[in-house]
């Protein structure tokens, strides 16, 4: 009785977390792929080609800077990612802008890291992490 | 046009609709079952632990900051920062919520290779910091 009871709770829990998260990620991720659709039919193949294509060496970086500078919300680079994908963009440069994206994604977390852990931790982790998300996505440029 | 990329934009978001769905129940489940407990006993140890830390930290669910004031107090009672480094790096980089939505968008094989360069930049950064920390970060 008392376990039935204990599973109904979790279950429960489960339920309106999901719902609560799913309340507050839909909106955005409607409006991201409204923006997938609007790369889609707007921008040619060949002006995704001369930024995110023609150099790797430039647009490798500059996909990861776009994902830390725009605020793009959780699960929403995605739609736009792969639009930018289906324009022509390499994997490197999708890795680049999703790993850009999730590091730089909440200024609310930036704050709270920077509060506990201070301003020198913080940027140190932050720099090192493009770095390397820049080095990976060369990485698998190579090997995909 | 207008019609055009309302129409686009709905046929997308329904067929995605159902994965992302998926995804967020997938990471609340694994938040309801993964306790603070079990990611403070493999944080325990020194740096030895980064592989195992980064390797937690890509299989923990939800936003960084519910685990930030755990990882403060972990910091308080004396696990390095290094360690505490690489596992926001590799939970801020995959989570479980991803697997589903990433899958259905770019394959598996994509997603196998960001898991695995994501453990691998978890691990350099906590080894960068480490040596930072030694040289320049310490007064």
């Amino acid at each position: 009785m008392l376990l039935n009871q204990k599973r109904k709770n979790k279950i429960n829990q489960i339920f309106f977390g999901s719902l609560q998260e799913t309340k507050k990620i839909l909106p955005i991720f409607l409006l991201a792929v409204f923006f997938g659709t609007l790369i889609k039919l707007f921008i040619p193949e060949q002006i995704v080609h001369s930024l995110l294509g023609k150099n790797l060496f430039i647009s490798i970086p500059l996909a990861a800077l776009l994902g830390i500078i725009l605020p793009i919300p959780r699960y929403a680079t995605y739609p736009i990612a792969f639009a930018l994908f289906t324009k022509g963009a390499d994997y490197g440069i999708v890795f680049a802008l999703i790993c850009g994206e999730v590091i730089g994604e909440s200024i609310i977390r930036d704050i709270l890291e920077i509060k506990l852990f201070g301003i020198r931790f913080f940027t140190a982790r932050f720099v090192l992490s493009t770095i390397f998300i820049i080095l990976s996505a060369f990485a698998i440029q190579v090997l995909i | 046009m207008m019609i055009e990329i309302l129409s686009t934009t709905l046929l997308d978001f329904v067929k995605i609709l159902p994965v992302l769905i998926l995804a967020i129940i997938f990471s609340q489940i694994i938040k309801m079952y993964f306790s603070e407990t079990k990611i403070k006993k493999l944080t325990e140890e020194t740096e030895k632990n980064f592989a195992k830390t980064a390797a937690v930290g890509l299989f923990t669910p939800g936003p960084l900051l519910i685990y930030l004031p755990i990882l403060k107090s972990l910091k308080d009672k004396g696990v390095p920062l290094s360690i505490l480094v690489a596992f926001i790096t590799s939970q801020t980089l995959i989570g479980p919520g991803r697997i589903l939505l990433e899958i259905s968008y770019f394959g598996p094989k994509f997603f196998s290779y960001r898991v695995i360069f994501s453990f691998l930049i978890a691990l350099g950064v906590a080894t960068g910091f480490k040596f930072l920390e030694k040289n320049f970060l310490k007064k």
